[in-house]
């Protein structure tokens, strides 16, 4: 039976259980993961990921269930208990599946057929290259951490009750190394890494040097006084920024009341250098698909332009409570979930300077390296602090390693705060793909000694 | 699960072309979830994970397959893709299977699988009831009910085979308060290896009056100071910093790669002698607790530091042997989708003499902890941050105004030295804890009593 075949027999399954509307999501992935420590295998990890997940509408109620168990017994067992489980929701009517659109016959070229086939040993040989590259970069560099490569490819099939079946392939691999580099007694660790759907895109050395380059750039680091300065932060330092507030711009989270930006659409929320896209169907994106989690085509979203609040990301669900259109982000990561709204490809539009640049033109600030969110990032109340490490610059020169302090505001301040934007965008899967440069914010609180 | 005869040739299969170990694990798990969202109860979902590892150890390398699939031919097939890792002609034999059984059982008198999804949901009614009672300030209620019965079968070629039980029923209140344009969020939860007695008499309206309590509290707070102060940390749930900020570095992998501060420190003074601190895998119904590890090794109580000196770590089978030290039954995995790495159970301090009060009394200015968000460590410097929840300002040795935005920072030999006081006031987690390590999640336990740190560095912006 095929993937779609499998997903059309499910939704049936369900209609004779008594759902309303059904819609089966089935997901059958290979993946392989190879780990090296000081260029010798530490592990080879292979595996396969299948299953089906049943979304089931009864009296404008929805419950959902997924299993591996892809036996007759098995499917109609999930089918069962999806619909019990509906009829103990509330009912809603907005909770529908989406009316069918056609797909547009375009290939986002998110599958590399050549992944499939490629030996193991040329994978090894690439994570060697990483942890090599990270080791040769400095010699501070001592210990390796952790050195992994991952590859996953298959099919994901969507069927409903609406008459919607597709199904498409897709590949996504990466390697990642995490090194520890030393100074008389201080140990500091560094990460990088390499994304991209097939392993010929994938940049090893450069993955292994930015790894180096965090680990020993503030080794030596201290605290600096408690003040307000201006804050550089790298591209990873504002993804992670930009993935709380593509949280906040999740119609789900305006609906519930539980975001920064409620009551503030057509406001001038940022400042006027901020311009943020989601986009599902970017030919080659890391975090593209042909059509989201409940087969609404994937498009462009502008959600911030120029500083104003132009709209939200939304399912089904949430346009219809809205009065608007879904913009094809109904987020999905796995059978084991019912949709729910998330970015594909976000992203910061870049600007014209090099990152050099930035730092060139701040009299006095902290550049920040390395962040550590640990839950000081609020969506809802837009509070932002993060344990934060980097350089100190003064009239645009490197004065000292900076570690142990922590970077506070809140996330409105800081969007409007944004004084310049870096070319240098950089793409960083995380919930959706956060695509981010390098980032200058005119005024921070770091709190050190 | 499955006849110890066709583990063993599960086992064999995959030392057919040598090795030093192997070890099928065998996994089946539901979970149910239901929740409720704007007076609805929104999502209600069920889910059957069932699947198998297979792991060949030679020397340093290891070899895994996992396919969630649980027929014969799949644990055959399991068995040789695993077995890549090695390339001995001569196959290794697999010694003849033993069952241990479990030291003890936890005590659950409502099996939750007994319960109606219909009675559920009405805990969830009830919390969001009572949380929405509490004041006009409530403009949100979340309420999240989950349930998860793992069990677990493990099979090794040195002749163990063990099946290990594994729950957690929980209950969770998030409110958001909203005044004048200012927005705040409160969460309150009970959960753990239970039944469904956890929840009984009022204990869903306890959770929401709580949570709806806190949130409009934190609508009057001051934004958190900024800079070095004492700082005193409540019982049960506080103890989460102690697990983020030492616990992680006395995992017994980041001592073998030197990657923790306290690698070559064992038997050394690392704390103030009032703290003891302990791994604890055996505290009946908590959430941190099993019977066996994922390795199937026996769960026990490990004394990390006593008295303020350091004497042991936590440990899965490979650590241990390169340690060359007893295994201290710490391999834990999310899933059969994932090799065992050694993890904390319930990590407690245990109580020490002092009083809450005093404590407080004693402090002229600092800040007073009540819940603590998340947190991260840097093991191989000992550096950690936290965020906070819920804290107060403290002014004259009172409690004062509540403050938001807060984080905590410090390093971990600091931090254990600089604890001063240590009260009488001992209390587990709610249940509700999970700690994330190379991508696996499992659940976790934490418990201590209140206690202060003479200094920490207070990341605010007041």
């Amino acid at each position: 039976m095929t993937a779609l075949d499998l997903c059309l027999d499910l939704v049936r399954r369900a209609r004779a259980a008594g759902a309303d509307e059904a819609e089966a999501f089935f997901g059958d992935h290979t993946i392989s993961t190879i780990e090296v420590r000081n260029q010798a295998v530490e592990s080879l990890i292979s595996a396969t990921q299948r299953g089906v997940g049943i979304r089931a509408l009864v009296g404008g109620a929805t419950g959902y269930a997924y299993t591996s168990d892809l036996s007759p017994a098995g499917l109609d067992e999930v089918a069962g208990i999806a619909v019990r489980l509906a009829r103990e929701a509330t009912p809603d009517p907005d909770r529908a599946l989406p009316e069918t659109i056609p797909l547009p016959n375009q290939d986002l070229e998110i599958f590399d057929p050549a992944l499939p086939d490629t030996p193991v040993e040329q994978k090894i040989d690439l994570l060697r290259s990483v942890e090599r590259s990270a080791h040769q970069a400095d010699p501070r560099v001592k210990d390796t951490d952790l050195t992994r490569y991952v590859d996953t490819y298959g099919a994901t099939a969507l069927a409903n009750s609406r008459g919607f079946a597709h199904a498409y392939q897709s590949s996504f691999c990466y390697a990642l190394v995490s090194v520890i580099a030393r100074a008389g007694d201080e140990s500091q660790r560094g990460y990088g890494y390499t994304f991209a759907h097939g392993l010929g895109d994938l940049s090893p050395v450069e993955a292994g040097e930015r790894a180096a380059y965090r680990a020993v750039v503030t080794l030596g680091g201290r605290q600096v006084p408690t003040q307000k300065c201006a804050v550089v932060m790298e591209p990873e330092v504002a993804a992670e920024l930009l993935g709380h507030v593509a949280g906040a711009l999740s119609a789900e989270a305006i609906l519930k009341g539980r975001s920064m930006f409620l009551g503030k659409q057509g406001q001038q929320v940022a400042a006027p250098l901020v311009t943020l896209v989601d986009q599902g169907n970017r030919v080659g994106g890391l975090g593209s698909e042909p059509f989201d989690g409940e087969g609404v085509p994937t498009g462009r979203t502008e959600l911030i332009r120029a500083g104003r609040l132009e709209g939200w990301l939304h399912n089904t669900y949430t346009a219809r409570r809205l009065g608007a259109r879904s913009t094809g982000n109904a987020s999905r990561p796995s059978f084991r979930g019912a949709p729910g709204v998330g970015p594909t490809n976000f992203w910061l539009e870049p600007g014209e300077p090099s990152p050099e640049q930035l730092r060139a033109g701040i009299k006095r600030g902290l550049h920040v390296v390395l962040s550590k969110n640990v839950g000081g990032i609020n969506a809802v109340t837009g509070d932002y602090s993060v344990g934060a490490s980097g350089l100190w610059i003064e009239d645009g020169q490197v004065a000292h390693p900076v570690s142990q302090v922590t970077i506070a505001g809140t996330m409105l301040e800081m969007l409007k705060s944004v004084v310049a934007v870096g070319s240098d965008l950089r793409w960083i899967p995380g919930t959706g793909v956060i695509g981010a440069p390098t980032i200058v914010l005119g005024e921070m609180t770091v709190a050190g000694g | 699960m499955f006849e110890p005869e066709l583990l063993r040739r599960v086992l064999a299969t995959a030392l057919e072309r040598g090795g030093d170990f192997a070890e099928v694990y065998v996994e089946d798990s539901h979970a149910l979830g239901i929740s409720l969202d704007d007076d609805k109860i929104e999502r209600v979902s069920a889910g059957h994970d069932r699947g198998v590892g297979v792991r060949v150890v030679v020397g340093e390398a290891t070899g895994y397959a996992y396919a969630d699939d649980l027929s014969e031919t799949q644990l055959l097939e399991a068995a040789r893709a695993a077995r890549a890792i090695a390339s001995s002609a001569v196959p290794v034999t697999v010694a003849d299977l033993r069952r241990i059984p479990p030291g003890y059982e936890h005590q659950i008198r409502i099996a939750p699988e007994s319960a109606s999804e219909r009675e559920k949901a009405e805990l969830l009614r009830r919390s969001n009831a009572a949380a929405r009672a509490a004041g006009p300030e409530v403009r949100q209620v979340s309420v999240r009910y989950g349930e998860a019965r793992q069990r677990v079968q493990i099979a090794n070629s040195e002749g163990l085979l063990v099946e290990d039980e594994r729950r957690a029923v929980q209950l969770n209140v998030g409110v958001t308060a909203l005044r004048d344009g200012r927005l705040q969020t409160a969460n309150r939860a009970r959960g753990g290896q239970t039944g469904l007695e956890v929840f009984a008499g009022e204990v869903p309206e306890a959770l929401g009056r709580e949570a709806a309590r806190v949130a409009i509290e934190l609508l009057d707070a001051v934004p958190a100071p900024a800079g070095r102060m004492p700082v005193v940390i409540t019982n049960g749930w506080g103890a989460v910093l102690f697990h983020e900020a030492v616990g992680h570095g006395l995992e017994a992998d980041h001592i073998v790669h030197q990657s923790s501060v306290y690698a070559g420190r064992l038997g050394q003074q690392v704390a103030n002698p009032a703290v003891t601190l302990v791994d604890d895998a055996t505290i009946r119904n908590h959430r941190g607790s099993y019977r066996f590890d994922d390795e199937g090794t026996p769960a026990q109580r490990t004394v990390l530091v006593d008295a303020g000196t350091l004497v042991g770590f936590m440990s899965d089978r490979k650590s241990a042997a390169k340690l060359g030290m007893p295994c201290s039954g710490n391999g834990r995995r999310q899933s059969f989708q994932h090799l065992p790495v050694p993890r904390m159970s319930n990590l407690c301090i245990e109580p020490g003499h002092a009083t809450r009060e005093a404590i407080i009394a004693d402090t002229p200015r600092g800040l007073y902890v009540v819940s603590i968000g998340g947190g991260m460590v840097e093991p191989a410097r000992g550096e950690f941050v936290f965020s906070v929840t819920e804290a107060y300002l403290i002014e004259q040795g009172r409690i004062g105004r509540p403050v938001r935005g807060a984080t905590l920072a410090g390093d971990s030999f600091r931090v254990l030295a600089d604890i001063d006081a240590v009260a009488d006031d001992f209390a587990l987690d709610p249940g509700m804890g999970n700690c994330g390590k190379l991508g696996q999640w499992v659940p976790v336990g934490v418990g201590q009593p209140t206690l202060r740190v003479r200094e920490m560095l207070v990341g605010g912006t007041g």
